[in-house]
């Protein structure tokens, strides 16, 4: 779905991270359980954990937009 | 050492069947190798780009001025360029085997077909967003 939202919108990048691979960046970000999406919106940061449907990643999204508005 | 087998292959080949135009994937990594990840990740690739003529694959190391057209977060980066060459924001951040393996071959064919799962209330809610985001998934290689 990151990749998805990346391929439709140029201000959006997606990434898929090994959590296996960078133990430290998935530390900060208390990557306990995967998948972890997180929303990087300047300085705020939102995230979720699982395997969502398309209309909550959407909402999460906007949500994090929103916030960031705000 | 090889990544898939035969019986791997035989159903990316079958997946890949539906490929229209073409796909280039772009390893970014430190060089000097010696990182087990970034050998994994060039063998798949290698693989990969061996079953289809739609699918090429091409390496730069980290710091070189052909990585610098790009922008990476973190090393080792795979990124995918639609037909046009055009970088469409897809990263992978380490190996992208396990559970980003179905993922890869997914964004492969929608770069290569212009297509997405999206539904068009979803596309157009995401084409709204008029600030950049960057959106990190993790995910574990089993």
């Amino acid at each position: 779905m990151a990749h998805m939202a990346a391929m439709v919108n140029p201000r959006i990048r997606g990434a898929m991270i090994d959590a296996a691979e960078f133990p430290d960046y998935s530390r900060e970000h208390s990557v306990y359980a995967v998948p972890k999406t997180i929303i990087k919106v300047g300085d705020h940061v939102h995230s979720f954990e699982g395997r969502v449907p398309e209309s909550m990643f959407i909402s999460a999204l906007r949500q994090a937009v929103q916030h960031h508005q705000h | 050492m090889p990544i898939m087998t035969e019986a791997n292959k035989n159903q990316v080949r079958a997946y890949f069947g539906q490929l229209q135009r073409p796909v280039k994937a772009i390893l970014v990594a430190e060089p000097g190798g010696g990182n087990p990840y970034v050998d994994a990740t060039r063998e798949l690739m290698g693989e990969l780009a061996e079953l289809t003529d739609k699918l090429s694959f091409e390496e730069y190391a980290a710091g070189s001025p052909e990585a610098a057209q790009y922008v990476i977060d973190r090393l080792p980066a795979l990124l995918l360029l639609d037909p046009e060459g055009r970088d469409r924001g897809i990263r992978f951040y380490g190996a992208p085997l396990g559970r980003e393996f179905m993922p890869l071959l997914e964004d492969i064919v929608d770069l290569s077909t212009g297509k997405d799962d999206l539904s068009q209330q979803g596309r157009a809610a995401i084409q709204a967003i008029q600030q950049d985001v960057v959106l990190e998934v993790f995910t574990t290689p089993t």
